[in-house]
């Protein structure tokens, strides 16, 4: 019985802080630790949300998703095989090219709003393009590295057996990249959710982040909340998958190689 | 290297009076300099098309202007001083956050990765969870605990910037082979030198590559948090040149957020190269 | 694969397929609504929809495109979409979404909306900057003496507790320091602060502008000590009062008379020139409805408040006549020069304005 309760506890170590922070955010605000008005107590928000009834709640999580998902598959579409002939078919290319694209990578795309804006005109379009561009260069970066990155000594080995280019590219070059292109598909998808919130000020009239824009101006404080929560729920589920994927893919990732949390 | 050693060697074995160059030295130096400019040509060529579109009407000039005017209008901006003055507050108040952060969550890092592993296995999903509030949905929150000015910004910022050095140094400090501390400790090691000694030195690399990702986000969040509830640093004057319909300006301001933010991504790499050196070796030896 | 491996995986397939079916439903369900006000009206529940466009006749009338406004601003245009004026000049309104201030240009410039509004400053750096528009008539104007002062412009709060009562108070808070208040150059509460400042003593420069997204995020700094003055428009009046803030001065102290508040309708010069007829059209349509609106300011503010959604309860006041004044445009003009941020000169008033399409 003892060992039983043990392990329960052990479980849910993990779930105990969390338990513990949202019963002092339903508490904080009405001991006065914390402005109500400004700091609604935890039970304040799921009120809200009942009030916008969870059917509005998931419309707006999945216009929110959808445009996530299209800009970043876009991205990866466009990145995986730029990365893939920047890392290994042209590297002369690569090293041609290395200085603009960092360069470009830097720019803030937030700062970059009104640019795409007048580019790429407002409503969807825009919003496609800036989570385009967040994505794109994490995707396209790690892949040029993951391809760097294979062994070279695989290759010899592989070509000494009498593979060919194309074998060599899907046996060896492709799951060599793969775990570094896992990585910046996360990183990609982190840069994604960020920049939700500002891409859909673009001209949206749905979607998280113009959830958080309106209940800002309106002023109804709460639903703020609500959505930053929604928002941080859904990114950290989406991490989760691709994290799960990563795990189910890479089958052949030492034990004990990645040390990383 | 056998070359260099033996030349000047020589050289001064028959007593001839060296121009002290290191011929290797001059080589590596022309080297780089011959990959800088081979980088270079294609960020060169990028503007000359730019110029080339805005001049010739591909790109509608009065909403994206040629960089010749957008260079000229950040120098003026730099002569009258205004450019200094923002650059200055916005990387005051990014280094200060940043710092702040180091100086909190390394030592945090360390403790929770190597003495107290039962907290940081409840703390760890509960950090987690606080690192993925999407921290441009947090600035109204920061706005009402700090209101605004310095300490807001430097808030935000040290709140960004804890979350890369914390998870890195906790990184570091686990990635550490278990052998060696073993071995450590049959050599008779106590707490302090094992730490000192052996856990710190191996930490090292993973921390730099968190101080380097915590600065860029430094950087990237000042300029995001001074877009509201400012009135000063280079994110308030990129919205007042949008504002005031400025449009050279403001492609200045963007190019000009773009330079510093490359220069502090080199720098850090390059520190982060440094201290990487014997990660390699471990590495390969796996 | 083994069979509980293949189990797995058809169970995450379709779990998978399930997930992804009703995210595209739900993201179908929830697309950014292109209309005009009146079909967006009927997909908001409102039973109270008044005289509605029936979808027949629509499509003779010709789209007339703008941003969606959330805000006092749109009141006119609600008023003639929903009264039928742009109907009766052959017109229909679309919103287009929303946008932020800095992306309203840019949308007019590449033709994602026709016509946009601004005030005469910011006019003024637009054209300055290259940007080919022109104001085309006056949409809301500060209202004279006679009429309730709840439309003026904007209104002037500080903290119950700051024993700030009148402008002239302000002389001696905070002696030798800055004043915090909300607003971003150019803009109509960064001018008319500036011309009140000057004018009772206090001097414009002593004004710090720090910038809020909403006038909303300005009472709330407002509230919590971040700034000292908060000036902000009318469909926050009723908050700014509710939250015990006291008011202090409205935009009338300005002694700019009917120009404090002047706000132009402007469309891009290639639309001028290339569809005049409908520029006619819409001046017309405007005109009649800010005469109504005028006339009728309770029931133009409910309709502004059931498309807004909050409960506000406030207007601006308009122009009857879209005729603009061209007096009326250079104190502003002049305040942008006295800032620095035009030159003596620059800028002609023929190159804002065009009075072709004035009614009178």
């Amino acid at each position: 019985m003892r060992r039983l309760l043990l392990k329960i506890h052990d479980r849910f170590i993990s779930l105990y802080i969390i338990i513990a922070f949202f019963v002092l955010w339903e508490v904080a605000p009405k001991i006065g630790w914390a402005d109500p008005n400004f700091v609604p107590p935890f039970s304040r928000i799921v009120a809200e949300a009942r009030k916008l009834t969870f059917l509005r709640l998931f419309i707006e999580a999945s216009v929110s998703l959808k445009r996530i998902f299209i800009g970043f598959t876009a991205a990866s579409i466009v990145a995986l095989p730029v990365g893939f002939i920047l890392g290994g078919a042209f590297p002369k290319l690569e090293k041609f090219l290395k200085a603009l694209l960092k360069f470009l990578s830097q720019i803030p795309p937030f700062i970059l709003f009104p640019v795409f804006v007048v580019v790429f005109g407002i409503g969807e379009k825009g919003i496609y393009t800036v989570i385009f561009w967040s994505a794109f260069w994490p995707v396209m970066f790690t892949t040029v590295a993951g391809v760097q990155g294979v062994d070279p000594l695989l290759i010899k080995s592989a070509r000494s057996m009498g593979a060919n280019n194309i074998t060599i590219f899907f046996k060896v070059i492709i799951p060599g990249a793969l775990l570094s292109i896992f990585t910046g598909m996360k990183t990609a998808m982190t840069m994604s959710f960020m920049m939700l919130i500002g891409a859909e000020t673009l001209g949206a009239d749905s979607g998280l982040g113009w959830l958080i824009h309106n209940s800002q101006s309106m002023g109804f404080i709460p639903r703020i909340y609500l959505a930053v929560i929604l928002i941080a729920g859904i990114g950290l589920a989406v991490n989760y998958t691709i994290q799960w994927l990563e795990e189910n893919i890479i089958i052949w990732k030492e034990a004990g190689h990645d040390k990383a949390i | 290297m056998i070359k260099q050693y033996s030349y000047s060697k020589l050289a001064r074995e028959n007593g001839e009076t060296l121009r002290t160059f290191n011929t290797d030295a001059v080589k590596n130096f022309f080297k780089k300099i011959n990959s800088f400019l081979y980088g270079s040509i294609a960020i060169i060529l990028f503007f000359l098309s730019w110029e080339a579109a805005s001049n010739y009407d591909l790109l509608p000039s009065s909403v994206v202007p040629p960089p010749t005017r957008v260079i000229a209008a950040l120098a003026v901006s730099f002569k009258s001083g205004e450019l200094v003055y923002h650059m200055k507050i916005s990387l005051f108040r990014a280094m200060l956050g940043f710092l702040l952060a180091a100086f909190i969550s390394i030592p945090m890092g360390f403790l929770l990765g190597t003495f107290f592993k039962t907290f940081e296995r409840a703390l760890l999903p509960f950090l987690r969870m606080l690192e993925k509030l999407n921290p441009f949905a947090l600035f109204p929150v920061f706005m009402i605990l700090f209101g605004i000015g310095n300490v807001e910004k430097i808030a935000i910022i040290f709140w960004v910037a804890q979350w890369p050095l914390l998870f890195n140094t906790i990184a570091g400090t686990r990635s550490i082979e278990t052998n060696m501390i073993k071995a450590a400790r049959s050599m008779g090691a106590n707490k302090k030198v094992l730490f000192f000694k052996v856990i710190l030195p191996a930490a090292v690399p993973g921390i730099f590559t968190g101080v380097k990702i915590s600065a860029q986000v430094s950087f990237f969040m000042i300029i995001a948090s001074e877009m509201a509830g400012s009135s000063q640093g280079l994110g308030w004057y990129y919205l007042s040149s949008s504002q005031s319909y400025q449009v050279p300006l403001m492609y200045g301001i963007i190019l000009f957020i773009t330079v510093l933010s490359v220069i502090i991504n080199l720098l850090f790499t390059r520190l982060e190269k440094h201290f990487l050196v014997w990660k390699e070796s471990s590495f390969q030896s796996n | 694969m083994t069979i509980q491996n293949k189990i797995k995986f058809v169970v995450i397939a379709v779990v998978a397929l399930i997930l992804t079916l009703s995210i595209s439903i739900g993201a179908y369900l929830g697309r950014t609504k292109v209309g005009s006000p009146s079909e967006l009206y009927s997909l908001k529940d409102n039973d109270a929809v008044p005289a509605a466009n029936s979808s027949e006749d629509d499509k003779n009338l010709i789209p007339i495109r703008t941003y969606t406004r959330k805000n006092c601003t749109s009141t006119p245009i609600l008023v003639a979409d929903v009264k039928g004026f742009f109907k009766e000049e052959g017109l229909k309104l679309v919103f287009t979404g929303e946008l932020k201030s800095t992306e309203i240009l840019p949308s007019v410039l590449n033709g994602n909306n026709d016509f946009a509004e601004t005030h005469p400053n910011a006019l003024a750096t637009y054209v300055a900057g290259g940007a080919p528009i022109k104001a085309i008539g006056r949409a809301i104007i500060e209202p004279g003496p006679e009429v309730d002062p709840k439309f003026r412009h904007m209104r002037w709060f500080v903290r119950a507790d700051s024993g700030i009562k009148t402008w002239e108070d302000l002389k001696n808070y905070k002696k030798g320091e800055k004043i915090n208040h909300n607003g971003l150059a150019p803009s109509c509460t960064t001018f008319i602060a500036s011309t009140i400042f000057d004018k009772y003593g206090i001097g414009r420069d002593r004004l710090n502008f720090i910038n809020f997204d909403t006038d909303q995020a300005a009472l709330q700094a407002l509230q919590q000590g971040n700034l000292d003055v908060a000036c902000v428009h009318p469909p926050f009046y009723k908050l700014a009062e509710e939250s015990g803030l006291t008011l202090i001065g409205d935009s009338s102290d300005s002694g700019l008379g009917e120009a404090a508040g002047l706000y132009l309708y402007y469309f891009t010069e290639k639309f001028i020139k290339e569809k005049p007829d409908i520029v006619h059209r819409f001046a017309r349509a405007m005109q009649k409805a800010q005469v109504w609106a005028n006339s009728n300011p309770d029931e133009a503010a409910k309709i502004t408040a059931d498309f807004i959604g909050s409960n506000g309860n406030a207007s601006h006041w308009y122009a009857t006549s879209t005729v603009i004044d061209e007096e009326q445009v250079k104190p502003w003009i002049n305040d942008l020069i006295i800032n620095g941020k035009l030159k003596e000169g620059q800028i002609e008033i023929s190159d804002l304005i065009t009075h072709q399409f004035e009614v009178r």
